[in-house]
């Protein structure tokens, strides 16, 4: 349906798309993956002509989009875009967000259009909030209203651009949930996403882009488990771990806190194992490692998931000339880790210490 | 509650303060003992010059013939000087005025006219000099400047039936030309006027003015001649055809003599209702001038918020010459102060057009108000977040659908509370329109003010109009707010419209 050639975009000068090529067909959900500024947001918005492109070809149902004769406002109505956020016109009701586009551009009645609005609000499991205004709503539910918006004009495709970023991880799952069943329903749909099981799940192909162009595609399946080129590989890896340096006392624990738990909504991991991994992190760090060292040694931290086993691995190491540093540590603590863990562990490798906390 | 109760009792205090505080004697006897006092005059008429040339005198000078009593009895002044009639209509209306017996000054009223139209200035003056020479002269002495001009009815004079001959005039200054209880003119210079019609056979028509605008108006051909207690100086003949003097005047000088008898307050109160309103029908006058201030503030609010919605659009545009030449007129606009505005708009823009100087008020006032109409809509387009947009583009909606469907009914909610606060500030701004003689509440009320020599109470009750109408300016907008902001209805209230 959609065929990329060559897409270029430049930004003050900078490259960051650099020869773009990709095809879409029909029904194909497509999530988009990479680091942030690999461009990903960017190749979307193209595709709609948010952003005007410096060179390259994007054919839609056979058409060059770029040629200047090109009817734009066709192509967009048959493209949908659900923003990251969300955009919801403040002035209207959500029903009525839902009627603008058919009303005004594809002719529709107003009770025609009301109609379609409220079965899809319905879909949405948003109906009773019809004549909410987005202000009274929660970020999910505006998000599962501007998917409504989008599905009212009867795209033949959507794009999303991050569409869960900007969302508490309670509502992630909500909008999630619509996806997939539009996905399953056969949309064709383009997804800009750092949700990696989403990614990993409901796609039929995943791009992972970096060096300004599609650096490799393939089912999830390949890209998330054998990625086939090397950036691919240390980005996948990146994904299942979590690194922190702790430099002190002063460190921002409430913040490392919050990065377990962002890293184990995105795993998947129950409420229950996030809880048990920031346990495991404070008592290995604020009561054995630290008062057992006394000084102010940095500590690297390091917390991986192996997928295919459901196995937690929490790294903290130092470099110390100290061996016994479980021994020294509070006792009490140590228990509650050799209580709830599956192993704790500690080896030396040179100058640095390691402790291994598996779960 | 108890603070309200503290503030009424002070304001009676003060209402009541003038009647029992101690009597002052007369203090002032000659122009002598004024020396290095402040002397107070109306700016730009006869007395201004007699008594600036004098030299002796701490010189104020006031817009307003009527305001010398008042500042007089309020302390800011030791003495005023005015023209003889004047003093004497004052002295006999407001009680506890002396006017001092030996005159400081003569002035000499004159005809003024275009240098460009020697013929006519010279008919006019051959027309004044028959006047004189006639028994009428000694007549209308008799009757507008004897003392008995409150009874003074004009007499049948023959219209002229030629060419019309526009005569300015300012008629706030009783004997010599003011307005009656029915509205119709009269005075020693407005008989003159008729007189000289009759003569030249031609149709008088008024041209009314403040009498600081009586040159402008004669240098821009809104009027043809003006009499209007007009200075003889030797300046006028270097700009002016200036007739023959058609009267003599001294001016006198008037101090404070014992205090007169204090009036209660209430009955204060039951005498300025009965002067300022009720008394020749004054009231017709607030009426007419409540009229033109709402009709040129609406109209000028109209005109300018369609001209202020292009300007907006020219702003925001695209096209470079268009976007220049709507900030250089914002520019030029907000430099200039309304008063100078309107004293372009009309004595240079529309000078010699002949046009009513309410409509030209009304143009200075939309161009003012159209600048800041355009600033609201600015601000108002640009706080929408960027996003908006580009959802209304994502969709496939044009430009101008997504400026008619998103943006402009968001601003309009936005905004809508700048826009009253802008307009309610305009209307404000109107009362300043008297200075090119067009007249609207202010000016009616100073109309009034100059027959009843009061100021606390005219004045109290233009600010209690003014008042009224701001107000229910606000309370419309307030209404209109709520209906088309739907976000403030109740949900259950809430319909969507099919």
């Amino acid at each position: 349906m959609i065929e990329i050639k060559n897409l270029k975009k430049n930004f003050n000068g900078a490259p960051v798309l650099n020869g773009v090529n990709a095809d879409v067909h029909e029904g194909e959900v497509i999530s988009v993956i990479g680091s942030s500024g690999a461009g990903k947001s960017t190749f979307l918005r193209c595709l709609n002509l948010l952003e005007a492109p410096d060179g390259g070809e994007i054919l839609f149902k056979g058409q060059n989009i770029l040629d200047r004769k090109a009817n734009i406002r066709a192509i967009r109505e048959k493209m949908g875009m659900v923003f990251q956020n969300f955009n919801l016109f403040r002035h209207l009701t959500s029903a009525e967000n839902l009627m603008l586009g058919p009303v005004n551009l594809l002719g529709k009645s107003r009770g025609e259009a009301y109609e379609k609005a409220l079965s899809l609000l319905n879909m949405v499991g948003l109906e009773e909030k019809a004549t909410a205004y987005p202000s009274e709503l929660s970020g999910g539910q505006k998000q599962r209203v501007a998917i409504a918006r989008a599905l009212a004009m009867e795209p033949d495709v959507i794009l999303f651009d991050e569409p869960t970023s900007a969302l508490d991880p309670t509502m992630v799952d909500e909008v999630l949930a619509i996806m997939r069943r539009l996905a399953k329903q056969g949309m064709t749909m383009l997804v800009v996403t750092h949700e990696m099981r989403f990614a990993r799940e409901a796609s039929s192909r995943v791009f992972y882009m970096d060096e300004g162009t599609v650096y490799e595609e393939g089912p999830p399946q390949q890209i998330f488990e054998s990625p086939r080129r090397e950036k691919t590989r240390s980005f996948v890896l990146k994904l299942k771990s979590v690194h922190a340096e702790i430099l002190g006392r002063t460190f921002d624990f409430y913040g490392l806190d919050s990065k377990i738990a962002e890293f184990g909504y995105k795993q998947g991991l129950s409420q229950k194992q996030i809880n048990l991994i920031q346990l495991a992190v404070e008592e290995l760090i604020l009561n054995i490692i630290m008062p057992a060292l006394d000084g102010e040694i940095p500590i690297s931290l390091s917390i991986h998931y192996k997928e295919d086993t459901d196995e937690t691995e929490v790294i903290a190491s130092m470099r110390t000339d100290e061996d016994n540093l479980l021994e020294k540590g509070n006792e009490f603590s140590l228990d509650i880790l050799k209580g709830l863990f599956h192993s704790v562990s500690s080896y030396r490798q040179g100058k640095t210490l390691f402790i291994k906390i598996s779960a | 509650m108890k603070k309200t109760k503290t503030i009424v009792i002070l304001a009676l205090f003060l209402a009541l303060l003038p009647s029992v505080t101690a009597r002052a004697g007369q203090v002032y006897f000659s122009a002598e003992d004024l020396e290095g006092k402040r002397v107070g005059v109306a700016k730009g008429y006869g007395a201004d010059l007699t008594v600036t040339e004098m030299g002796i005198f701490r010189v104020s000078r006031y817009l307003y013939d009527v305001d010398l009593p008042v500042a007089l009895k309020a302390g800011n002044i030791e003495a005023f000087a005015t023209e003889r009639s004047s003093a004497e209509l004052m002295a006999a209306e407001i009680p506890g005025l002396v006017i001092l017996p030996e005159p400081i000054g003569h002035e000499k009223y004159v005809a003024v006219s275009s240098k460009r139209n020697k013929a006519l200035g010279e008919a006019v003056d051959a027309a004044i000099g028959e006047i004189i020479g006639s028994p009428a002269y000694a007549e209308m002495i008799e009757r507008w400047l004897g003392g008995n001009a409150q009874s003074a009815v004009m007499p049948d004079i023959p219209a002229g039936r030629g060419e019309r001959l526009v005569v300015g005039v300012s008629s706030d200054y009783m004997p010599f030309e003011y307005f009656g209880e029915g509205g119709e003119r009269l005075g020693f210079d407005v008989e003159l006027i008729l007189r000289i019609g009759a003569l030249l056979d031609r149709e008088i028509v008024f041209f009314e003015t403040a009498h600081s605008s009586l040159f402008p108006a004669l240098d821009s051909g809104y009027a043809d001649v003006c009499i209007s207690v007009i200075d003889d100086k030797p300046v006028l003949r270097e700009k002016y055809f200036v007739s023959r003097p058609y009267y003599d005047n001294v001016v006198m000088l008037v101090v404070q003599a014992e205090r007169g008898k204090a009036i209660g307050f209430m009955d204060g109160i039951a005498r300025s209702i009965n002067n300022h309103l009720i008394v020749e029908k004054r009231f017709m006058y607030i009426i007419e001038g409540l009229c033109n201030t709402l009709i040129i503030t609406g109209a000028a609010a109209f005109c300018g918020t369609l001209l202020g919605a292009l300007l907006c659009a020219a702003i925001r545009g695209k096209r470079r010459f268009l976007r220049g030449a709507a900030l250089l007129y914002v520019r030029i606009l907000q430099g200039t102060p309304i008063i100078v505005l309107l004293l372009f708009t009309t004595y240079v823009m529309f000078a010699g057009s002949g046009l009513d100087t309410v409509l030209t008020g009304t143009v200075a006032f939309s161009l003012y108000f159209s600048v800041k109409v355009s600033e609201v809509f600015r601000a108002g387009l640009d706080a929408i977040e960027n996003g908006q947009i580009e959802a209304a583009r994502a969709l496939g909606l044009s430009g101008l659908q997504t400026y008619r469907l998103v943006l402009i009914p968001q601003a309009a909610i936005m905004t809508l509370p700048l826009y009253s606060a802008d307009l309610v500030e305009m209307l404000k701004l109107t009362s300043v329109v008297g200075y090119v003689g067009i007249m609207d509440l202010t000016y009616s009320l100073e109309i009034i003010r100059s027959r009843t020599y009061e100021a606390v109470f005219p004045l109290a009750l233009e600010t209690l109009l003014y008042i009224f109408l701001t107000s229910s300016v606000t309370r419309i907008f307030r209404v209109v707010s709520a209906r088309i902001d739907p976000a403030q209805k109740m949900q259950k209230e809430r319909r969507i419209i099919i």
